[in-house]
This record gives structure tokens, C-alpha cells and sequence, in this order.
């Protein structure tokens, strides 16, 4: 009832006379939330606990965040349901703990977990292919929040809505949703603390030698690309691309990673010895895994796009021409 | 009725003749056959003089003439017929037992005086023969479908097993934070597929959940190998 009565609050006061200067305003006290939360993320000390939601499952995933006296960033993300599968950050610097291959090291601004590193970034930078808009007011873990939408500008990728505590602006709900307005995945906060001091295990953290970070520049010397995407959404930038052999099975490819910001795309091209496959697809919550093969080459996509923007990246792929390199 | 009556009957009883001629002892025999009250006394007389010297059968005998024929002059009248399986099995039974001509036990209905001719003999004895043939027919069948369920459900497993991961153990784990991933999968495979094998398709499904998940799973790694392109790389 409240969060209705913030609705008819809201709309009484879009809808009269100042218009198009209200919507501005809405979209900056959008993008305002949105700049706290991202401020928030940075400089809070808060222990927290999530559950995503996704494929009728449920993983659930604790994070704790901390600064120390000397404005060092310390940071641990670990899921908790299965093999260990941790993330450390200090600073700079990103250590991945899992199951399969060793402790390395990757030297990154943010952890790559199930929340979108962007977001404690600048976000702004996701204006140019998306709008923020606020929408009202409802309880989530106990708290007042603020819903905040991030709506994308075309059709060819999804909407976030973020739920922003009211009080320290960090995220207690987000969920992935489609123009339709169909829910893909969806991240539950279960648990929230901010405190003053340091928590034990970022005290612990702080003693711990990471490894160095890999020295990852030589796979951007490639440059002699055979394929090329010719079409991708607006706003999607190239990467990073290189040629290396998949994790699991160890089959070459040539790998081009475009993002907008706020989604990764990832683009496989491999010649295959099969003559044609139909194009296969299939959803991992939002992540679309899409595969084709035609003339002998294999084409993957995969990313948090709708299956037509995937369809359409992966018909666009030919042969790169004199210009070696997707454009930067 | 007299006292005289009953002394003599025990004297009987205990074979001892107290007038030892002939004559009083048949009268006396005569008047116990004759008069039913004495016949009834001398039957208890021997009952309790075989009870006194412990000569009794485990099972105390009655005499149940009496009420057995009583009960049978109650009973109803079946007139339902009777089963033509029925009668041949006892039919069957009574020349097995004795090569004489088998009636029918009921005596009151119509059958009763049917007489088996050879060839329902024969019949008879090919229906008896036949039936338990039959029973281990059905048996067998039976289990034999059971056997086929049986393995029909191990199949089907197999063929579902790689397509729905089990949610708690996860056999193809992913690197980064990944779920196990249970695919919704959708292919744009046409009419070609239905005619294909259940093996030729379950095959098919393993290999496209393989490429799926190492494109899931290298994907994921990629975007976690994202060098920070800022100058301080090296801290």
C-alpha cells in the first residue's frame, strides 16, 4: 500500500505541468542513486550474503567489502554451496580461487562475480545505452529501498532493476528482465551489515600475499584476425580478441569479447569439419549460449542478450579484410 | 423302565450274566434292541466304561449319524448349473481314483446322472493338463515384462541424465561463478531429428551440452581476464 501510495505520488507529480523537466529530474535522481550505490560499493565496510536466482536454483554467495586505514581496497566474494570457488581482491589486484586450475592473479579494478563490476565503477559511462529511471519505493530485507530501472535504449539486450537502500544506497535485490517484462535471473540479498571497522576476514586478507598478477599484454599483440564481426548492437565495444585453445576442451579458436558496459559478449569463431548446423541456443538465467555452424565455420555467441541480437552477431561474421582488427 | 432293566444292562455291560440262564439273558438283549431309552443307556454304559478304563479315542465320537442326516434332509436344493470345467476336473479325479463311471456329486440337480464319455475323459484330462501350462505362460510373460520395463527405465535415464544435471551433485562443474547449468534447450532442428535414433539423438544432445557448457565455461573465464587497461598494471 505505501509502495502504491509513492506510485500515485510519483505520477502526480510527473504528470503535472513541468513535464519534460520532471522526467529530467526523475533521471537524475536516478542517476544519483545509482552514483551513491556505486560510491557505496567503494567505501563501505559491509558484510553481506546473496542468493542468485536462476534456472530453479538457487546459489547463495557471501561478500564482504573493506577499506583500511590507508584507503586500500580489500574485498572477498566466495560461493558457498559447493568446490570453493573464492574471489580476493586487494586493490588492484584480483586473485581467483577454483577448483580447476591453480590460484591466479589478474590485475582488475573490480572482482567478476554475479554483480556487474560496473556498478562500482563510474556508471555514467552506461548513459550512452541506457536510461536510469526511478520508480518508487518498497521493502526488500527488512528495509525501505529505492527501485531503480536501468532500461536499455534499444532492443537488443535487457533491462536491470536494481533495488538501492535507502539509507546506505548498496544493493539489496537485482533482477535481470526482458523488454516483455519476463524475469531471467534474479540476485536476493539475504543479509546485510556496514560497520566501522574492518571485518576479521579482511583483516586476514590484509596479511595474505596475493600472487602477481599474470602479465595478460602479449595476447593483445595478435593482430592478424581471419574473422571479423560486422554487426553488433550499439554501444558494444571490442575488448579484447586473441586466438587461444578453450578451457575444457582445448579446441582453438579465435576469440573476440565486446562489452557495453554493463554486458560481456563473447564471440568464438573456429572452422569445423561438419558442413552445416543448425543454429542451436540455450539459457543459463539471462546468458545465452548460441551456436551455428555454416560453410564449415563454427560460430558461438555468448552473453546476457536476447537470442535475436545473438542470431544477428553471429550471421555477421565474415571474412576481416585488409583492416585486420574489429574497430576498436 | 424298571430299576431290574437298567442292572441288567450294566451286568451286560460288564459281562456278567447275575441269572445265568440263557433265556432271561436274550429276553433281556431283545427288550434293549427293542426300547430306544435302553439302547441310548447301553450305548452310555460302554461309553463310561470306556472312559473309566481309559480306552477313549483322542476325539470324543458322538454319535452324529443322527444329525448329519437331519442336516442333510435341511439343506437347500442347488439349482445352479454347474461348471463344465468343474465337473470334468472331478470327473477326472474320480477315474484317476478308480476306472469306474464318475457321476456328478450333486445328486439333486439335472447332471447328476451324466455320465463321461471317453472323449470328455480325454478332454478332461488335456484341460488339466493344459491350465498349469498356461499359468506359467502368464508368469513368465509377466516377468519377462518386467525385465523389459526394467531395463526400458535404465534407458530412459541414461538418455535424460546428461540434459538435467542433478541439481545437488554437480558433475561438470564451471569455472567462475557459474551455476551448474541446467539448459533449457532449444534447437531449430527440423523434421531429419525425428528419424534419427534414440542413441543417434542422445549422442547428439551430450555433444551439444558439451559445446554449450565450454562455451559457457571459457566465456566466463574470458571476461574474468579482462586486463585493467590503466597504466598501473604493474602495482
Amino acid at each position: 500500500m505505501k509502495l502504491f501510495s509513492w506510485f500515485l505520488l510519483f505520477f502526480s507529480i510527473s504528470f503535472s505541468a513541468v513535464g519534460v523537466e520532471t522526467d529530467a529530474i526523475e533521471n537524475d535522481s536516478a542517476k544519483v542513486w545509482l552514483e551513491r550505490l556505486s560510491k557505496s560499493l567503494r567505501q563501505l565496510n559491509f558484510n553481506t550474503s546473496f542468493v542468485v536466482v536462476k534456472n530453479n536454483q538457487a546459489e547463495p554467495y557471501r561478500w564482504v567489502h573493506g577499506v583500511d586505514d590507508s584507503n586500500f581496497e580489500l574485498e572477498i566474494l566466495a560461493r558457498l554451496n559447493g568446490p570453493r570457488r573464492d574471489i580476493l581482491r586487494k586493490g588492484k589486484v584480483v586473485s581467483y580461487i577454483e577448483p580447476e586450475q591453480d590460484v591466479y592473479s589478474v590485475a582488475s579494478n573490480a572482482l567478476n562475480g554475479p554483480i556487474p563490476a560496473i556498478f562500482s565503477e563510474d556508471i555514467t559511462v552506461l548513459e550512452e545505452n541506457y536510461r536510469f529511471i526511478s520508480v518508487g519505493r518498497s521493502r526488500i530485507l527488512g528495509r525501505a529501498a529505492q527501485l531503480i530501472r536501468i532500461v536499455a535504449k534499444d532492443n537488443h539486450r535487457y533491462g536491470y532493476w536494481l533495488w538501492l537502500d535507502q539509507q546506505s544506497a548498496l544493493l539489496l535485490k537485482m533482477a535481470v528482465i526482458t523488454r516483455q517484462g519476463q524475469l531471467l535471473e534474479q540476485i536476493q540479498f539475504t543479509h546485510l551489515d556496514i560497520s566501522e571497522e574492518l571485518s576479521d576476514a579482511l583483516i586476514q586478507l590484509q596479511g595474505t600475499d596475493l600472487p602477481t598478477p599474470l602479465d595478460l599484454s602479449h595476447n593483445e599483440q595478435e593482430k592478424h584476425f581471419l574473422w571479423r564481426v560486422n554487426w553488433l548492437p550499439e554501444g558494444f565495444k571490442s575488448i579484447k580478441a586473441n586466438r587461444h585453445r578453450m578451457l575444457s576442451n582445448r579446441k582453438p579458436v579465435e576469440f573476440m569479447l565486446f562489452s557495453d558496459g554493463l554486458v560481456d559478449v563473447s564471440v568464438y569463431v573456429n572452422p569445423t569439419q561438419e558442413k552445416r548446423r543448425e543454429t542451436e541456443f540455450a539459457h543459463d538465467g539471462a546468458t545465452l549460449v548460441l551456436n551455428q555452424v555454416i560453410n564449415g565455420l563454427e560460430v558461438s555467441v555468448v552473453g546476457k542478450i536476447p537470442l535475436s541480437s545473438a542470431k544477428k552477431i553471429a550471421d555477421s561474421i565474415g571474412p576481416a579484410s585488409v583492416k585486420p582488427n574489429v574497430v576498436q | 423302565m424298571s430299576e431290574s432293566k437298567f442292572e441288567t444292562i450294566s451286568s451286560l455291560v460288564d459281562n456278567y450274566r447275575a441269572n445265568s440262564d440263557e433265556n432271561s439273558v436274550n429276553k433281556a438283549l431283545d427288550d434293549i434292541l427293542k426300547d430306544e431309552d435302553l439302547t441310548s443307556t447301553w450305548q452310555s454304559y460302554h461309553l463310561i466304561g470306556d472312559v473309566m478304563r481309559e480306552e477313549m479315542s483322542d476325539t470324543l465320537q458322538l454319535d452324529i449319524s443322527q444329525q448329519i442326516s437331519a442336516a442333510i434332509a435341511q439343506e437347500a436344493t442347488i439349482l445352479s448349473p454347474i461348471n463344465s470345467t468343474n465337473i470334468n476336473e472331478q470327473a477326472a479325479e474320480a477315474q484317476s481314483n478308480n476306472e469306474e463311471v464318475a457321476f456328478t456329486p450333486q445328486p439333486n440337480t439335472e447332471q447328476s446322472t451324466n455320465v463321461i464319455s471317453a472323449q470328455d475323459r480325454f478332454k478332461a484330462k488335456v484341460v488339466k493338463l493344459l491350465k498349469p501350462v498356461g499359468q506359467m505362460a502368464i508368469a513368465a510373460s509377466a516377468a519377462g515384462l518386467m525385465i523389459i520395463g526394467v531395463q526400458q527405465n535404465s534407458a530412459e535415464n541414461q538418455l535424460v541424465e546428461p540434459l538435467m544435471p542433478s541439481q545437488v551433485v554437480q558433475t561438470i562443474p564451471l569455472s567462475g561463478f557459474a551455476n551448474p547449468v541446467s539448459f533449457n534447450v532449444n534447437t531449430e532442428q527440423k523434421q531429419q531429428t525425428q528419424q534419427m535414433t534414440v542413441k543417434e539423438k542422445n549422442e547428439q544432445r551430450i555433444a551439444q551440452q558439451r559445446r554449450f557448457q565450454a562455451l559457457l565455461i571459457d566465456h566466463q573465464q574470458q571476461v574474468k581476464l579482462q586486463q585493467v587497461p590503466t597504466v598501473e598494471t604493474e602495482k
